[in-house]
């Protein structure tokens, strides 16, 4: 890229009337080959380089100065800037106390390693990132080893040649936060005059900070020079019970590789106790179905009293040995499978032939201190929460989440929308199609293999208004459903259902609300017909189910009155009444699947007059405490398992008050 | 398997013989009075290095996502009894998922939080093929707390006690090589009277029965889990085990002399040790080798370097926390490589009198915080994000030390004061001591044992604290310290002692045995609550009796006043931002007045962060004392210590202030 790439026109005029794009160049993305979840196996072997690197930045005004002089080549050190202790994974901004936290441009990470003198033979080792924002340019002893844009998707490369086995070897990163109008998600940068000179300032419409850097771990793994690339695995369940998994196998081999003769590939599917529930055994052929008699299906969380059931799918691959006829063990992969089936028309999401009402949120990846850097304890509590809340699903707002997540979400039975990073898009350029192709293509590549992903959202608050976005989405569209693998589209719309260009491509529509907020600030008494008046009309308009995917209000914890006002607990709390309410009386038509809060918790912003800290619509706060309507919620979302699922109340849903007050709900 | 049955089910019969002491409270007393303390050896500490990569040494982390199982309460030794190490924890109990290295306290929504007895975790892992070739296999815990019962494949490995401090065992022959292994830990978080730190274990009646109530007169959240990393590591057959590394610096600090010492383990040290070599290099920081060395059958000796660039402690240097690189090569005949390990050392020098502590010949006057390893959700877990945070934080501000109150911090977290200058007084788990039995002493000892036996080669630990607010006053305290301060010393002599006292200067028994003697004392919060008129005179006098008592250095190492953020009062009103501000204040008048006697050598703020503790009316969800949030985010106070500590560091060491260190207000004001 050059820097061009980065500076807005200054002629604001034009971005308000964008002109029409054609895309009859827009190429599809070349298709994501590999990038497997690197796993321990009996022929693999998985290093971790998370931990403490070092970080230099680089001056705002010349992010590119780093290259001119090839930092890469040597130790950070040796630039003679000032070396940043840096923790890995995490976002760098909220580390320091200075304004690294606001830095436009590029930052350099280096850290040292060993490699084991065994990794040299026989085998090939690879290097994969899950998640560089935005961009990430990667030398191994000064050599370059990749390159990676779309922060929040992993990217992997083979560097057997380039490393120094059984000794100190050296990464170094490049990493680089600029947005402009074709990344995803779109920004722009400006030069403007400060009381200390010209500083570039990064600006964009999305309401989340723009976090960066290393944001989630850092893997080294080992495969034979023969290996197992990619798996792609489609289930269904029959009536009768019966599970049918569909599998894909893709081989890699390196140069030596090559040699090597595949005899067979032996598939095995294990149950929780380990107990073989399938398998076949194929010769030549890297393809399959196994049938699984009475299969304990994968149910969402309050469905079912063993949700989120997982097999293990087992693919070891043999070849000759030396000697002739014998067959050696080349590799071995392990995937957790759920067996499911989804199904949908214009008024169903249907899962295992139940429909299913999805309650839950929107959500961030974002935390005191860290900032979008992947944390086992935030994970583990942040589920623990959903599931106290007896939420069901959860929007990936505004960008993929880290693969643990996603892996979290299949163990528990929690549904997940897919949301891939293109939020707030507006100028729809032909380089941005491509990009935004690009990012659902990897996204897909990445999560197509987990059970909990229910729906795939193209998009979240596009200015699907403009006429440029007709053209832009039935491209888009048509190309995601070549790809999605079994499952709807959906996207996150705030235009309104009579000038809205996309939601007729979808195959559910959702749309984002903030009555009484945003629109007629405080008044609660606005909220019921808005609501349903609205939700009818995407109806009425496009014939497809609709969800609602964010409401609510910012709420200071700790900030009570009496009658409710804007910002208290109470209010938040009416403002919840009021939509359920209206979701009630929704549900009642059968086309209405679907109600999110925006948020599970406070999150970070970049600075306004109207985040106080951040965004406060959080249900939970940033550190992960209840406020006021989090209980009132709780309340809901159980009774709503109980009406739909015939699940029992947890015993301390209510609170005890009198002997004559019943607690039903 | 029925002694290691007896030893767990031994801790939970002390519950009787507690609850009786409750009722008798005459009859503990009388035992008290008649306690007579032996000085009985404690087991020395072997091996134990931090787990480093080499050109002959793999590591592996094991943390990440376990699996997670409440013992019943009522129940703690059911898992071994029912041997649920023998298999997979989710074949015996259903599991949550459970994150390490974290605490395990608040990561759910039920009252796992305030369980009190065991939890077992267990994970899988693979371990390589390549490991089974001439190597021998290490599974090492930074901290458990507050003891640990680990399996291997069903197999038992190691048991540990005292939850802060590292421990390890070989697994060489109970893995699955080229396959997959299981561990399996048991962790318990009982504290009773010969724990360390001590708490007591009561049954009481509830409203649904009986149930058990731990309890603890220390102030900080009893967090229990796997808190710091779990490593696997390899060496070699013959490997080295030790390295004990101290320093010497020249009076004109233009020479620094390194004297290493290795331990050596494995077949070859026993076969012939005079076949053993140890090659010792030293790099600066840019890699350049500035002295090496050769050293056979004592496998030790001295390095030279000159010049030297000493380690300096933070705003006493333009360059603090200068840090060599040690590498140590194990060699065998034909110098044939055995085995590498590379560890960093800071060359300074330690002294001290009754007036004055020094570093590298210059009198050093500390100023800093007593602390906690303490977050949101993680608890004590350890946490890199965090830890740099907290280091940055601890620059901004101007200090240049803090204790590890009130046991062993994370050994990252010690690699990290090393590399940037900032000095530790480094504390035992002994905190708010009473009872003081024959089997704590042993207890205490060893945990000090353990502590220096981790710690002894960071430049950064400048001093021992070998307790916090023991009970002093007590009439066994003036042996039982002068044991535990003899052995302390014994350990290490090139460090002073210390301890924080909060008993009367009058009644204290234990600073006669210290080098350096710290008082915790809180005006105008828990004494004269409210008087900001009643701080400035009472620290001095308080101060100058310790000195006039003891003629020893003195340090204030707690002062400090609870506050809630976003409150304000004008006048100022307790807990309110103003109050804790001008709290500091009244205190930097009294410290300005010590400083001019020349043995007040030190002032610790009491707290650096706000901190979980258990539920009591006087806790606002935790300690509030910080002068951080728990957040890490400044309340008004941190702003105003910012410029005292910065103002001492130019009146002290004629360092710069920050550009930013002032608010600009008016021309007129400067």
């Amino acid at each position: 890229y050059t820097e061009n790439d980065f500076l807005v026109n200054a002629n604001r005029k034009e971005l308000t009337d964008s002109p029409l794009f054609e895309y009859d160049n827009v190429r599809k993305p070349t298709p994501t080959k590999g990038l497997l979840y690197p796993r321990d196996s009996e022929t693999r072997e998985v290093r971790s380089l998370d931990g403490m690197w070092q970080l230099v930045r680089s001056d705002p005004y010349d992010p590119l100065q780093g290259i001119r002089e090839k930092w890469f080549m040597d130790a950070l050190r040796k630039t003679g800037r000032e070396i940043i202790s840096m923790p890995v994974p995490a976002s760098y901004n909220d580390i320091t106390t200075d304004n690294l936290r606001d830095h436009v441009g590029t930052v350099w990470y280096e850290r040292t390693f060993f490699v084991p003198r065994s990794w040299k033979t026989m085998q090939r080792t690879w290097l994969r990132f899950s998640s560089v924002h935005y961009s990430a340019v990667v030398w191994i002893n000064g050599r370059n080893a990749t390159s990676h844009s779309i922060g929040h998707l992993p990217f992997e490369s083979e560097i057997s040649g380039l490393l120094s086995f059984g000794g100190d070897n050296r990464i170094t990163v490049m990493c680089d936060n600029r947005l402009s109008n074709r990344t995803i998600p779109q920004g722009s940068v400006y030069k403007v005059a400060t009381d200390d000179g010209t500083v570039p300032i990064q600006s964009y419409t999305f309401d989340f900070f723009n976090y960066a850097g290393i944001h989630r771990s850092v893997h080294l793994y080992t495969t034979p020079l023969l290996h197992i690339s990619d798996l792609e695995v489609t289930t269904q369940l029959t009536k009768e019970g019966l599970g049918r998994i569909d599998y894909r196998v893709w081989l890699d081999a390196s140069k030596e590789g090559l040699q090597i003769q595949p005899i067979q590939l032996r598939v095995q599917l294990r149950d929780k106790d380990g107990h073989v529930a399938a398998q076949q055994i194929n010769k030549a052929v890297y393809h399959g179905t196994l049938l699984v008699p009475n299969a304990t299906p994968w149910w969402p969380y309050l469905m079912h009293s063993d949700p989120g059931y997982l097999y293990n799918l087992q693919f070891e691959l043999f070849v000759a040995s030396n000697e002739k006829e014998l067959e050696s063990l080349q590799d071995t992969y392990r995937l957790p499978v759920g067996i499911r089936s989804l199904s949908w028309d214009n008024d169903s999401l249907l899962l295992n032939g139940k429909p299913l009402y999805l309650r839950g949120f929107g959500r961030h990846e974002d935390s005191d201190i860290r900032g979008k850097g992947l944390d086992n304890a935030l994970l583990a509590r942040d589920f623990n929460l959903l599931k106290w809340t007896g939420a069901n699903a959860y929007r990936t707002s505004h960008y993929p989440y880290s693969e643990e997540s996603m892996q979290f979400a299949d163990q528990h039975g929690i549904m997940i929308i897919d949301e891939c990073p293109a939020v707030n898009i507006d100028i729809f350029e032909p380089q941005l199609l491509e990009n935004h192709m690009s990012s659902l293509e990897q996204l897909i590549h990445r999560d197509r293999n987990h059970p909990s992903v229910v729906a795939w959202s193209v998009a979240n608050e596009p200015r699907s208004n403009k006429q440029g976005a007709l053209k832009y989405f039935e491209f888009l569209v048509n190309y995601v459903r070549e790809i999605a693998h079994g499952r709807p589209l959906t996207a996150a719309i705030n235009a309104n259902s009579s000038s809205c260009h996309l939601a007729q491509f979808l195959d559910i529509v959702g749309f984002n609300r903030y009555n009484s907020w945003y629109q007629n600030s405080g008044r609660t008494d606005m909220i019921l017909n808005l609501l349903t008046i609205e939700a009818q009309s995407w109806r009425d308009r496009f014939g497809k189910p609709v969800i609602q995917f964010e409401y609510g209000g910012d709420t200071m914890e700790g900030m009570h009155s009496l009658p409710a006002f804007i910002w208290s607990e109470e209010y938040q709390v009416e403002l919840f009444s009021r939509h359920f309410k209206a979701f009630d009386e929704l549900r009642g038509r059968g086309w209405f699947i679907g109600e999110f809060v925006w948020n599970f918790a406070d999150f970070r912003t970049a600075q306004t007059i109207t985040r106080v800290g951040g965004n406060k619509k959080g249900v939970f706060t940033r550190n992960r405490q209840p406020k006021e309507v989090a209980h009132i919620l709780r309340r809901r979302y159980f009774a709503l398992a109980k009406e739909l699922d015939m699940f029992g109340l947890p015993e301390d849903l209510t609170v005890y008050i009198s002997k004559h007050i019943h607690n039903e709900l | 398997m029925h002694l290691r049955i007896r030893l767990t089910c031994r801790k939970y019969e002390i519950w009787a013989l507690s609850i009786f002491s409750l009722v008798t409270g005459l009859y503990v007393l009388h035992f008290s009075i008649a306690l007579i303390l032996v000085n009985k050896e404690v087991p020395q500490t072997r091996g134990m290095l931090y787990p480093r990569e080499s050109e002959t040494r793999e590591v592996r982390s094991l943390d990440g996502i376990w699996n997670f199982v409440r013992s019943d309460q009522a129940n703690p030794t059911q898992g071994v009894r029912d041997e649920w190490y023998a298999k997979e924890l989710s074949k015996s109990r259903p599991t949550i998922p459970m994150p390490v290295p974290a605490s395990y306290n608040d990561i759910t929504t039920d009252n796992l939080r305030d369980h009190v007895g065991t939890v077992w975790y267990d994970r899988k892992f693979f371990v390589p093929r390549s490991w089974s070739k001439d190597q021998r296999i290490w599974l090492r815990f930074g901290s458990v707390h507050y003891e640990a019962y680990v399996w291997i494949n069903g197999q038992k490995v190691v048991k540990h006690e005292m939850g802060h401090l590292p421990f390890e065992a070989e697994v060489t022959d109970l893995l699955s090589y080229g396959a997959e292994n299981r561990i399996t830990v048991m962790c318990d978080n009982a504290l009773i009277q010969t724990t360390v730190p001590q708490g007591r274990i009561t049954e009481v009646p509830n409203d649904g029965g009986m149930t058990i109530v731990q309890s603890y007169t220390f102030d900080f959240f009893n967090y229990a889990g796997i808190h710091r990393s779990v490593h696997l590591y390899t060496t070699p057959r013959t490997f080295i085990e030790e390295v004990e590394v101290t320093t010497n610096l020249s009076k004109d600090a233009t020479v620094g002399e390194v004297f290493y010492s290795v331990s050596v383990n494995g077949s070859a040290a026993n076969e012939a040790d005079n076949v053993l070599q140890i090659q010792a290099n030293l790099y600066d920081k840019d890699g350049i080798l500035v002295a090496n060395a050769t050293s056979d059958q004592k496998l030790g000796g001295k390095l030279q370097v000159n010049p030297v660039k000493p380690w300096w402690p933070y705003l006493m240097h333009s360059e603090p926390g200068y840090l060599y690189q040690l590498e140590i090569k194990l060699l065998a005949t034909n110098d044939e490589l055995l085995d590498v390990y590379r560890l960093k050392v800071g060359i300074r020098t330690l002294s001290w009198n009754s007036q004055q502590f020094l570093i590298n010949g210059k009198p050093v006057y500390f100023r800093g915080f007593g602390r906690h390893e303490d977050s949101d959700i993680r608890g004590k877990g350890l946490d890199n994000a965090l830890m740099v945070r907290d280091f940055n934080l601890l620059k901004w501000i101007g200090a240049n030390a803090y204790r590890t109150s009130h046991y062993p911090y994370s050994e990252e977290s010690m690699q990290f004061a090393d590399e940037h200058g900032i000095m530790i007084i480094d504390e035992c788990p002994s905190v708010d001591t009473e009872n003081f039995s024959q089997e704590l002493l042993g207890k205490h000892k060893s945990s000090l044992e353990q502590l220096i036996h981790r710690d002894r080669n960071h430049p950064s630990v400048v001093m021992w604290s070998i307790a916090n607010e023991p009970r002093t006053g007590s009439v066994s305290a003036d042996s039982y310290f002068e044991l535990v301060a003899n052995f302390t010393r014994s350990l290490d002599k090139t460090r002073p002692i210390t301890a924080a006292i909060a008993v009367s200067n009058t009644q204290d028994k234990a600073g006669r045995s210290l080098d350096i003697i710290s008082f915790n004392r809180y005006n105008a919060w828990y004494s004269n609550a409210g008087r900001l008129d009643m701080i400035t005179q009472n620290v001095i006098d308080e101060a100058i009796a310790w000195n006039k008592r003891y003629n020893k250095p003195i340090i204030m190492s707690e002062y400090g006043a609870d506050t809630l953020e976003g409150l304000h009062m004008q006048p100022a009103y307790v807990w309110s931002e103003e109050f804790q501000t001008e709290v500091f204040s009244r205190h930097f008048k009294a410290f300005d007045e010590l400083r001019k006697k020349g043995w007040f050598i030190g002032e610790f703020v009491w707290n650096f962060a706000d901190f979980k503790t258990a539920q009591s009316y006087t806790r606002v969800g935790g300690n509030k004392k910080g002068v951080f949030t728990r957040a890490r985010q400044p309340k008004a106070a941190a702003h105003l210590l910012r410029k005292r500590y910065f103002a001492l560091g130019r009146d002290l060491d004629q360092c710069s202030f920050p550009e930013d260190l002032f608010t600009y207000i008016a021309d007129l004001i400067s």
